[in-house]
């Protein structure tokens, strides 16, 4: 019983280390952040957001940490346009533009952009209920901010201080007190995916990495990345990633920590005239699975175990509109522009409808 | 300020024809009080709704003549949001939604002050949406336990549309690059630059390129989330699809290259694209260009060639390249320095379609060995970089470095010599 104690004891201390560790380099403040675009959540309620105007990830503490226990479906139909109404504007006038789902209360949170031109305004919203769609207040929040002050670097801007070069963050996923931003440049078309240490540190301690893949062991290339999610196959942590020219890729992610260059396996094409939207890992009875949304084809399910067990792609695929490399399941569901894991029973997607409504809806993991 | 809103104004007493007007009977920018004239005593017949104004930039909408002891109740309640909410919504739309289960009002903040309630929305109310407002009188009378007189409607309603501003057009667009009429089919990008700030998210829409023929050829262009502009707003980079470009991708065997070889393409920017104002442009832009073959060759730096000025001038050193290269690199790629190692400052142009580098100093030259760095990323119009094609061939051996840059040296004031 005794021994019992201590364990539990040493739980609750390490616990409450890490809840301090996470915070460490926080402000209490109202930051300046210039867009919002990509989110995603870190542990303890804290969402990091990416701010391609600015160059820069924020790591903001939402204070939603109520835990759901209740695996309950989330949908909102026309959330488009209950959006737009509550942001005093048409459809046409906003733009969602990415979804993440709080792991500890279950809420959706919503990147936001509302208006044009001058007029443009970036918010966040979270959706806790079917009727309760509400803003993240930016104002008075404890936060911290990563500069990506490799970016531009200075002798690139004019005398004037003037720079056209920008990075648009296309994706962000946390993994085990690391931050990885995939960007596009407005200038190079190159895959630069950059790793963060999170806490952020105030020296940069950004590296930043060029992925290769090879098309039919011949054609070596590089290109951005569009999505990108980790996962671990057999204890070991792996990256797979989307391109914006479709071939999925996976690398072990401790070839970031050697080098510069990284040459990942190309583990499948997903179809011409096809872009992959979103992907997350998921886990039905005990395993791991890949669920992929897709421009143009359907949902896509795939095993990791099978990942592992692909060659890398080497031979050209003759049957016209095919697609290669390893298995996959097509889930029968189209129109699914953003997905993220709701809770034990749901993925959460944003849909569009075969009737042109655009929905927030909860797919059942029993039939994925 | 009523004048700056279109609506017309209706007044009627009885709620049962408000309540046809929501059912879709009313003219759209009708605006119907609710509200009985005879009930002079209960406090609520002064009541009425402001609409935004243009003095305020549209931020606020006030309901009026509000008695002060109302007033004094109401603060003394410190009503929830979904109290404010319940007693005085806002919705977008021409008419009233049956409950904020259907649709949910807009989100703004309320405040008392001495004649009235203001409504501040979030973001100001935009010019040609049409809003819907309605102040509820009986939930009024049970937060303040004033009674309503029955003669009273049991809320207020209005609906107006702000006027759209006179469309003003200036903007323009300035340069699309490359600037060459004779494209390999492999080109990579397009960067399209404009006069003034432009709006983001309606490019799909507005910049086609079209066959011969005139018709819009399909899936040409990457497709993103994001458009990719400067932080200005007033360059934006246009990749064609590289899947369709790289050799041995799906795309690229299943459709081939989006252009042909031979072919004639115009690339057409509408002027319906809105600047940063939401005007549109003065005019259509058109790019006319052929395609010839596919490049997919390096730039070979060991065939430009480099004039160098005489010693203390400020005539521009010049390099031509052995062919056009990407404008937006080349405007950053080449770094002068003293052979020292010391940042040489100087005014960069890029000319003769992008074949052109000058580099006037801001100091006259002075004699000295000097060092032009170029970055080893710096591309043609294919995407082939210096240190490596676009899609490396690896089985015909293209070459494929990791060196950073290449190094161009010269010397001012003795022999003019280029390694």
């Amino acid at each position: 019983m005794k021994r019992f104690y201590i364990t539990l004891f040493s739980i609750m201390f390490a616990g409450s280390a890490i809840a301090g560790n996470l915070r460490d380099g926080f402000t209490t403040g109202s930051p300046e952040i210039k867009s919002i675009g990509s989110l995603a959540f870190g542990p303890e309620g804290i969402l990091f957001i990416g701010d391609s105007q600015s160059g820069a990830v924020f790591a903001i503490d939402t204070g939603d940490k109520t835990p759901s226990t209740q695996n309950e479906k989330l949908e909102v139909n026309r959330i488009d346009e209950s959006i737009a109404s509550l942001l005093g504007t048409t459809v046409k006038d906003i733009r969602i533009l990415d979804l993440a789902v709080n792991p500890i209360s279950h809420n959706a949170y919503l990147s936001i952009s509302r208006g044009q031109g001058k007029d443009e305004a970036h918010i966040i919203l979270r959706v806790t209920s079917p009727d309760n769609i509400e803003e993240v207040s930016l104002q008075n929040i404890s936060y911290s901010k990563r500069e990506l002050s490799n970016i531009v670097d200075v002798d690139a801007k004019d005398r004037r201080g003037r720079s056209l070069r920008r990075l648009s963050i296309t994706d962000l996923v946390y993994h085990k007190n690391q931050l990885f931003i995939a960007g596009l440049s407005n200038e190079e078309f190159s895959s630069i995916l950059r790793v963060t240490p999170f806490p952020f540190e105030e020296k940069e301690q950004t590296s930043s990495l060029e992925i290769f893949h090879a098309a039919h062991k011949r054609y070596e290339t590089n290109a951005p990345i569009r999505t990108f999610l980790t996962y671990e196959m057999k204890d070991v942590s792996q990256i797979l990633a989307a391109f914006t020219c479709t071939p999925l890729v996976s690398f072990p992610m401790s070839e970031i920590q050697e080098t510069g260059h990284v040459k990942g396996a190309t583990v499948a094409e997903l179809g011409s005239n096809n872009r992959p939207l979103d992907m997350i890992v998921y886990k039905k009875e005990d395993k791991d699975f890949i669920l992929l949304a897709n421009s143009n084809r359907t949902l896509m399910k795939i095993d990791t175990e099978d990942i592992s067990k692909q060659e890398p792609v080497t031979e050209p695929v003759t049957e016209r509109w095919g697609t290669a490399g390893v298995d996959f399941l097509a889930v029968p569901q189209v129109g699914v522009q953003q997905i993220d894991n709701l809770n034990d029973d749901y993925v959460l997607a944003i849909q569009r409808a075969g009737n042109g409504d655009l929905n927030l809806r909860s797919l059942p993991i029993r039939r994925l | 300020m009523l004048g700056c809103i279109e609506l017309k104004f209706n007044r009627k007493n009885i709620s049962s024809a408000v309540l046809l007007a929501w059912l879709g009977f009313s003219a759209a920018f009708s605006l119907q009080e609710s509200l009985a004239a005879s009930s002079r005593n209960s406090g609520f017949d002064s009541i009425s709704i402001n609409l935004p104004t243009e003095a305020d930039n549209f931020k606020s909408l006030d309901v009026a003549g509000v008695e002060a002891r109302i007033i004094r109740i109401l603060e003394s309640q410190s009503l929830t949001p979904a109290q404010w909410q319940r007693l005085f919504a806002v919705y977008t739309g021409e008419t009233l939604p049956d409950s904020a289960k259907v649709k949910p009002a807009v989100m703004g903040a309320y405040g008392l002050h001495e004649e009235g309630i203001r409504f501040r929305p979030r973001f100001p109310f935009v010019r040609g949406v049409a809003y819907s407002v309605k102040f509820d009188l009986d939930f009024l009378a049970s937060l303040t336990d004033i009674k309503r007189p029955p003669s009273a409607g049991t809320f207020l309603s209005q609906t107006f549309v702000l006027p759209k501003l006179e469309e003003n057009p200036s903007t323009r667009v300035t340069t699309v690059y490359p600037t060459t009429d004779r494209l390999p089919e492999n080109v990579l990008k397009f960067y399209l630059h404009f006069s003034a700030p432009m709006s983001r998210g309606r490019l799909s829409e507005n910049v086609h390129l079209l066959d011969d023929a005139g018709k819009k050829v399909p899936a040409v262009f990457l497709e993103l989330d994001q458009e990719l502009w400067d932080p200005a707003t007033q360059r934006v980079t246009l990749f064609l699809d590289p899947a369709r470009i790289k050799r041995g991708l799906r795309s690229h065997n299943d459709l081939g290259m989006a252009l042909k070889v031979e072919q004639k393409y115009t690339l057409l920017i509408q002027r319906d694209l809105p600047d940063a104002e939401g005007n549109r442009l003065v005019a259509d832009f058109r790019k006319k260009f052929s395609v010839i073959v596919a490049d997919r060759i390096s730039p070979n730096y060991e065939k430009w060639q480099v004039s160098v000025p005489a010693e203390g001038s400020v005539e521009a050193l010049v390099i031509r390249f052995d062919e056009a290269l990407d404008h937006a690199l080349s405007g950053r790629m080449l770094k002068m320095r003293k052979a020292s190692g010391e940042l040489i400052f100087g005014n960069v142009s890029i000319s003769a379609m992008e074949t052109r580098w000058e580099f006037a100093p801001e100091q006259p030259w002075q004699s000295g060995d000097y060092r032009i760095e170029v970055d080893a990323a710096l591309e043609d119009l294919a995407g082939n970089k210096l240190n490596r094609v676009f899609d490396v061939d690896t089985a015909a051996g293209d070459k494929r470095d990791f060196e950073k840059q290449v190094v161009l040296s010269f010397t001012v004031g003795k022999k003019e010599s280029v390694e």
